[in-house]
């Protein structure tokens, strides 16, 4: 029994009885849906005594000039609505699960919405006069015989409704805030002090909810009369106080105000739970995962595609043959798992690769018509190779993306490897990377 | 009294272990406030890669303790790269911060890769890993913090308990100091049909590992990683696939 109706044929029109009436039901439950034009008023008893409330609710409308007041509870709306409006006691309850047979003896027009003209001439046309005889059949027939509107009142009829007679709950996020008329603020270390305080109300509400912040909002009221807002986001839900005021300290190094601040609003914007994963006893890093997690998110803050991953695109060019991509989880989730150590362990050189080429000065000699680098000069000092293994040449693209180039693997004086090549459409020198 | 003192006046005892746990907790209780030197109670970080480990203090990387390798081209990235591949096969956390942006992907599937836009960003992102504590090895390459940074770093190795190298010509807060240098004349070459050099089938590596009381130095035969751009095993022919000419 959730649903309270309370029903009146004649009801205040006027807006001052009306919003007096809205506010103190709002005392006696804490949703209120009120329907001046049908004459209804709702309340949502989950949790509490509806009697109570229906009699107070009873009552309240008849002290503020309500004529005749009835009061229906059930755990339908269709139930409480209907018991409303044809109960002849202030109050008329509806036991739970019988709201079916309350409905049953009731005429099919004390429905709400009442069935339209055109069904009154089929329903009496198969015998139906009642509620109860609709109800008795089944879905199928109902349907073939009288659409989807017959389906609707066989719904109602049968005391099974579904609709949404109250708004979706809206979350109570936390929020705090400072007002001040005396000072004005325009310092950012003061800013920053009382924003501190007010993530100390905000993160320990968050504690308290078991619940972390996606994201939150920074409000400022100036002395202007305008207001900004700053929205703040975390890699990862939390309701660390320390990481909130580290992430905001670096969203508000760069804000300028065009006038001191007067308030301060600091209000989650988005909040999810904090998980507790169950831990694994052959886990050796279970212990240190949090603590990971928080360096990792503290990184991700710092720099969003700080952590990335390497994927191959399998171009021929190698400064364009690594994609790295932006790992933004901010878990550590190893490729290589335990246990399949073995054959890795044996080192190896591997190349390393300039994030863009270094254009070089090379002296070449030729070799079989082909120039082939001798030394070269990187712009700090002169490197003579011992070496030079080439050329290999690789060329393709179209129009601006064309390359052709011969790499060169040249072996220094000092036995670094290194890998160069010569762009044969510019006709100029460049490193590539180094073997370590 | 001295420790001499104590010793003095502790009885013999028949058997060696005994002595030596009784000599010890003697110590402990006359001086509270002596602390053992070197402490082993930590042990040090396996790397994994034998002859790196055979090298090293106590069988392995000292940890809440910097290791510097102050020659980054001389076979470092190799030697660490199967260190992070043995510990991950280990089930530890490690982390390879790529302070200058250079790292190929050859071998890196597994430690977590951290690509800082600037070298400030390197040296912080170094500092966050080591100070959590959640990695047992994290290796900072293409950084050359200046010593206020060095100190840093120490003091976050030293909170985090895990192990550090960091490729880095500073070594001022280093216990461990790595060196290594290619020895040219030890590199193994594939030769052509011609008999001229076609590749370089491994190169030879001589690592210094140096600490206080420490000093010893081995040379490491290294494969060299194939090239993949070369088919060719003539090197005076040029490679013209997909030539447009």
């Amino acid at each position: 029994m959730s649903f309270v109706c309370l029903s009146s044929p004649v009801w205040p029109t006027d807006a001052a009885r009306s919003t007096e009436l809205a506010r103190r039901s709002l005392l006696l439950a804490p949703r209120i849906r009120f329907e001046p034009a049908r004459g209804l008023l709702w309340a949502d008893a989950r949790g509490l005594d509806p009697i109570v409330v229906a009699a107070g609710l009873g009552q309240l409308a008849s002290a503020l000039g309500v004529d005749d007041p009835k009061a229906g509870v059930a755990a339908t709306p269709i139930g409480a609505l209907v018991a409303a409006r044809t109960g002849t006691t202030p109050v008329t309850v509806v036991p739970p699960g019988t709201d079916r047979a309350f409905l049953a003896p009731l005429d099919l027009d004390q429905l709400d919405p009442p069935p339209p003209r055109y069904l009154y001439p089929l329903l009496a046309g198969i015998g139906i006069e009642n509620c109860g005889d609709l109800a008795r059949l089944d879905a199928q027939s109902v349907e073939v015989r009288f659409g989807a509107e017959g389906i609707r009142l066989w719904h109602l009829a049968r005391g099974d409704d579904r609709r949404p007679v109250f708004g979706p709950r809206l979350r109570d996020l936390p929020s705090a805030e400072l007002e001040w008329v005396e000072y004005e603020l325009a310092d950012q270390e003061q800013v920053t002090f009382i924003v501190n305080s007010l993530l100390a109300t905000v993160t320990d509400q968050l504690s308290r909810r078991r619940e972390g912040a996606h994201g939150m909002v920074l409000e400022f009221g100036l002395a202007d009369r305008s207001r900004v807002e700053l929205p703040i986001r975390a890699s990862h839900p939390t309701a660390d106080r320390k990481t909130w005021l580290r992430v905001i300290r670096v969203a508000l190094e760069p804000v300028t105000f065009s006038a001191p601040a007067m308030r301060i609003g600091l209000r989650v914007d988005a909040a999810a739970p904090v998980a507790d994963r169950q831990g694994d006893l052959f886990d050796t890093g279970f212990s240190t995962e949090r603590a990971t997690e928080a360096a990792l998110a503290h990184l991700l803050d710092k720099q969003g595609d700080a952590i990335v991953v390497a994927e191959s695109s399998f171009h021929p060019l190698p400064e364009r043959r690594t994609i790295w991509r932006t790992d933004t989880h901010g878990r550590f989730t190893p490729r290589i798992l335990p246990g399949a150590g073995g054959d890795l362990e044996a080192p190896r050189l591997g190349i390393q690769l300039h994030a863009e080429p270094r254009s070089i000065t090379v002296w070449s000699v030729i070799r079989r018509g082909s120039p082939v680098p001798d030394r070269y000069y990187d712009g700090t000092r002169n490197y003579a190779l011992s070496v030079s293994l080439g050329p290999d040449r690789i060329s393709g693209g179209f129009g601006d993306a064309e390359y052709d180039r011969d790499y060169f693997q040249g072996v220094r004086h000092d036995g670094v490897m290194v890998l160069l090549y010569r762009d044969r459409l510019a006709d100029s020198w460049w490193l590539a990377g180094w073997w370590d | 009294m001295t420790a001499a003192s104590a010793l003095r006046a502790f009885p013999p005892f028949d058997r060696s272990a005994d002595r030596s746990a009784a000599l010890r907790h003697l110590l402990v209780e006359r001086f509270p406030d002596a602390v053992l030197v070197p402490d082993r109670a930590t042990p040090p970080l396996a790397t994994g890669v034998g002859l790196f480990d055979r090298l090293l203090p106590n069988g392995g990387l000292p940890r809440s303790r910097m290791v510097t390798w102050t020659t980054p081209l001389g076979g470092a990235t190799a030697v660490l790269r199967a260190a992070c591949s043995s510990l991950l096969g280990r089930g530890h956390r490690v982390a390879w911060v790529d302070g200058a942006r250079t790292i190929g992907p050859a071998g890196l599937d597994g430690p977590l890769i951290v690509r800082p836009a600037d070298s400030a960003l390197a040296l912080r992102s170094a500092e966050i890993l080591l100070r959590s504590g959640g990695f047992a090895l994290v290796v900072l390459t293409g950084c050359d913090p200046e010593h206020q940074g060095m100190l840093r770093l120490s003091r976050m190795v030293h909170e985090g308990e895990g192990s550090f190298v960091a490729l880095t010509e500073r070594n001022l807060t280093a216990t461990v100091r790595v060196t290594s240098r290619f020895l040219l004349d030890r590199f193994r070459w594939a030769t052509g049909p011609f008999g001229e050099v076609a590749a370089v089938e491994s190169v030879a590596v001589e690592i210094t590992v140096k600490a206080s009381g420490w000093s010893r130095s081995a040379v490491v035969d290294l494969p060299a990683g194939s090239h993949e751009l070369r088919l060719s095993v003539e090197p005076g022919l040029a490679d013209r696939r997909g030539t447009l000419d």
